[in-house]
Order: structure tokens, then sequence, then C-alpha cells
């Protein structure tokens, strides 16, 4: 790899979803979608806004990327600390456009899991919670965001739906809020992942630098969807790395 | 003319008549301002078969509640520690079945206890949790209803009301106003849901402090029923503005609990000590001040 960390190259694929629009917002373990975030702001997005998870922080001008999304010290430079209840009425409104979302299992349909894997009554792993997961059906669109690909995490089918993909009786659809679009995206570590399919299954969008279609597919518990030739995630320019290291001052994105 | 009357009580007074079986809920977010003096305190007496209203993202005082085998049912919207990953005795009981778990999420717990603090009978919701499994799971809490207005589907959720509320702050004075120097989260709504709340604070300040920028104040006295003096009473979390987390020794505690012993944990950190000033004292004091921030 090139003078940038898979880390590095991830906030600025990430960025490059990012439209100038987008007023978003990102739970625990933010590094890269929070870099990702004050990147698109300092380039492409001024009129981006984010919310920092737990610490309330909107717009969060922090000296450097911390460890805990509820971080209060996320509270520098910002310009509103969000009580919880503007958090959950903006989830509920599809005020948020974009919320970054995970899982402790991810389908092919991006359904997400994030209580239990096996029995729900004895599980196999008792995962935190659904938390906001199910305002996957109100915000404008949901971004993946995962920090390893493999097998266990990207399943044929979740164990328990704590955020709806694309999947499910076509009665279903009347629950979900009009604007919103469901899950976008999908960023691992070795690619980004869409639902541009006419059944919106995964669609491996582009891979990683030295990463390719057949190492991510392997990795992949479910066949992905290939449309022709995969493209490779532009790595970030020398601009753009330059401004992610501004922001990341603590280099977490480069261990 | 009678004096108004101040609520501080010792850490022992405070939770001594707390009764087994209570609906707790402490304060916070995440490792911010988790009142853990409290939370400990009630360990040391003991306290058994308690009932988990957590705020929608919390974990440590959980996770070591679990283990010091007091609960016995537990909401869940987000148990955790943060960037250290699971909660590892809330999952392991849950695995193997030890505690009823009941699956909710933030709003839910949010809204339910707003319902609770409102007095409004429930809540209802846009249908969004049909589309989870949540309502298969929890049934007893998402009811599908008519809205009476458009004729379409909506969920209902109960209110959520605990019999104990703890939150700890920065700053209080003896009539139990509070100031949190991270800003409001929820406190308002969880001390107006509550039907107890008991306020630790690192530092007990005058009546007048309050009084002369009223605007600041998180939490009015009006609802508060007992205030402790508790400094450091949110280690090895942090409290905003006045300590950082103890990020050393949460991951001492992490290993410890991951090895399924946080037995000894509790004896050394907790039952050891008769009260948390003593433990406190006894931490390496170096450390602590290393945490603390600039005033």
């Amino acid at each position: 790899m090139g003078d940038y960390t898979n880390a590095e190259l991830m906030a600025a694929a990430i960025a490059c979803e990012l439209t100038d629009d987008d007023f978003a917002a990102v739970g625990t373990a933010s590094h890269i979608p929070v870099c990702a975030l004050r990147l698109a702001q300092r380039t492409h997005a001024p009129n981006l806004w984010f919310l920092y998870g737990g610490s309330g922080a909107l717009n969060s001008k922090a000296g450097s990327l911390v460890e805990m999304a509820a971080d209060f010290r996320n509270l520098s430079g910002a310009e509103y600390r969000t009580p919880l209840q503007d958090i959950i009425d903006f989830e509920f409104t599809g005020r948020f456009t974009t919320l970054f979302l995970g899982g402790v299992q991810i389908d092919r349909y991006g359904n997400m899991n994030m209580v239990a894997i096996g029995d729900y009554a004895r599980p196999k792993m008792r995962g935190p919670g659904t938390v906001g997961l199910a305002f996957t059906a109100s915000v404008r669109k949901v971004f993946i965001y995962v920090q390893h690909h493999d097998p266990r995490l990207f399943v044929e089918k979740v164990d328990f739906v704590s955020g709806r993909g694309h999947s499910g009786p076509e009665e279903l659809a009347d629950y979900r809020c009009a604007w919103a679009q469901g899950p976008t995206w999908v960023i691992s570590p070795l690619g980004v992942m869409d639902f541009e399919t006419p059944d919106r299954r995964m669609r491996l969008r582009s891979v990683h630098p030295g990463v390719t279609v057949a190492d991510v597919q392997e990795k992949t518990g479910f066949e992905l969807a290939v449309t022709g030739e995969v493209p490779t995630t532009p790595p970030p320019t020398a601009e753009q790395l330059r401004i992610i290291r501004e922001i990341d001052t603590s280099g977490v994105l480069r261990r | 003319m009678s004096l108004r009357k101040s609520k501080i009580k010792s850490l022992t007074e405070a939770v001594a008549d707390i009764p087994d079986g209570s609906k707790i809920l402490a304060g916070g977010v995440h490792l911010s301002n988790t009142p853990m003096a409290l939370v400990r305190q009630l360990i040391r007496r003991g306290v058994k078969d308690l009932e988990i209203i957590p705020t929608p993202a919390t974990g440590l005082w959980v996770d070591i509640l679990i283990a010091a085998n007091a609960v016995r049912k537990i909401y869940v919207s987000y148990i955790g520690l943060e960037f250290l990953g699971l909660a590892p005795n809330f999952r392991r009981w849950a695995e193997a079945g030890r505690i009823e778990v009941v699956d909710v999420d933030e709003p839910t717990i949010f809204h339910g206890l707003r319902a609770s603090a409102s007095g409004l009978p429930f809540v209802v919701f846009p249908p969004i949790h049909l589309l989870t499994d949540l309502p298969k799971v929890s049934p007893q809490i998402y009811k599908s209803i008519t809205d009476p207005f458009t004729g379409k589907t909506v969920v209902a959720v109960p209110p959520l009301q605990p019999d104990i509320c703890f939150v700890h702050v920065a700053k209080a004075d003896v009539y139990g106003n509070g100031l949190s120097l991270g800003g409001r989260h929820m406190e308002d709504i969880i001390t107006k849901a509550s039907k107890r709340v008991i306020l630790s604070a690192e530092e007990i300040v005058d009546n007048a402090e309050f009084c002369a920028d009223p605007t600041r104040t998180t939490i009015p006295g009006v609802l508060v029923e007992a205030v402790v003096h508790a400094p450091m009473g949110a280690w090895p979390g942090a409290c905003p503005g006045v300590y950082d987390y103890d990020r050393s020794h949460l991951l001492e505690y992490n290993e410890i609990a991951k090895k399924n012993e946080t037995a000894s944990y509790l004896d050394r950190y907790v039952r050891a000590h008769a009260d948390d000033a003593s433990m406190i004292a006894a931490l390496d004091g170096e450390q602590l001040s290393r945490l603390r921030m600039p005033r």
C-alpha cells in the first residue's frame, strides 16, 4: 500500500459519498466516519452538518479523533450540544439524511443484527442491543460501516433484525417512512458495497487497492452481485491526505 | 420562620432504604457522568433482584451490578463498554439465561421514560419497529394499534417508571439543584420519570452559585430527594469538565470481567471498603490527578 493506511483510504472513500446537503450522525467506534465527515466539510461539502454520537456535539471541531464518541471533549468547537430528545426527533422525522450504523451480523439485503447470534433465548453471542437501528426505516439513508470483513459478519440471513434492509414481505414497505431509502452503502476494510441491483441485493461497488473481487467474495458469507468490471476504490489524494492528518492529529487512523 | 431544609445525606444513608427488587436507573451516557459511587454503595449493601431501566446507551454500571448478582431483569437498548466493546458480564449472563432480558431500543426507553415523566398513558410511534424483530421478542412492549385520526397502523409503547434514579453531576447545592458541565443529555426526563431521585455531586456549592446563573442549572432541586457529596463519584468513568475516564483502570476491568473474575474486582474495589471515600483514598492519587481537567 502507498503512503496511506487502509483507515485513511476508508475515510476518503466515505467522504466521496457524502453531499453538501447531508446532516449525518455517528455512534460508537466512529473515528473513520467522523474523519470522513470533517474531510467532506473541508472539501466538497462545506454545508454538511454532523452529530458526534453521545457527546451531542453538532459540527465538532475537536483537536483530535478520540476513541469515545460520547467524550465530552468532542464538544470542542461545536455549534450545539444536542440533548437526546433532539437526536431522537431528528431520527424519527428524517432530518438526519445519513446515519452510520453497523451490526454483529449483516446480510445480503442490508438487514442488520445487533442483538443476538444463534437462538434468541440462549444466544451463542449476545450483542449490545438494537440502540437506534430501527431508525433505518425513518432516516433518509443508512451508511453501513464495519471495521472487519468475514463470513461470520456478512451472513446469508441475520438471526435477528434490528435494522431492516431491502427484504421482507411487501406489506412491510408501508411501515417505512416515505422518505427512507434504507441501507445505501456498506464500507469495510476490503471494499465498498451498495444495493444498486434490481432486487436490492448487495453489490460490490469497488475493491480497495490490493484487494481482488475473489478476496472479498471469499470473506463474504453470501454471493455478492457484481456488474461488469469492479473498479478500485480511489486512494486518497495528496490534498485529502493532508486534511485527514490535520483532523487526525493523534494518528489513530495511522495505527 | 422555619429554615429551608438541606437534602445532604451520606452515601450510606442515601442508599440505605432502597429495597431489593427496586426498578433502578442510573443516569449518564456511556462512560460519562455515570453515578458509580451510588452504584458501588448498592453493591456494598448487597441489594438483590434489581430491575434495571438503563439510559439508552450505557454499560459499565450495569455490568458491575450483574457481576454482583444484584440484577434480576434488564431492559436493553445498548449495554456495552463503548470503545472497549461488549460488556462481558452482561454478555455472559444473558447468554446463560441468568437474567431476564427485555430487548427494546433507544426511542423506546427515551419515550417510555418521557411518558412516565409527563404522565402519559403510553406513547405512539410510527410503525418502524414492525420492520424489526423487537415486537416478536418483546410483545409486552410493542402493541400495534390503529391511529384514530388516520386509520393507519401505529405502535404503542408503555411508560417506564424507575422507583429510584441516580444522577451524577459536577456541582450541586444542598437543595438538590444540579449542574452538569457536559450539558443536558436526558437528566431532565429521567428525574421527572422516577419516583425518587438521588443526586451525587463532585462538589457541593453555595445555592447563590445557581441563583447567579439559573439558565445553566441542569436539574432543578425540586425533583431531588437527596444530595450526596461524592468526589470521583463517576470514576472510573468521566465527569465531564472535571476529570477524564480512567482508561487504564477500564482496560483492567474489561480484562478481569472477560476472564469471569469480576468477583475479585468487586472484593478489591468495592467490598473491601466501607464506602467510596475510603476506596478512592486507597487509589493511586497521582494517577487520579492526571485525570483531572484544568479548571
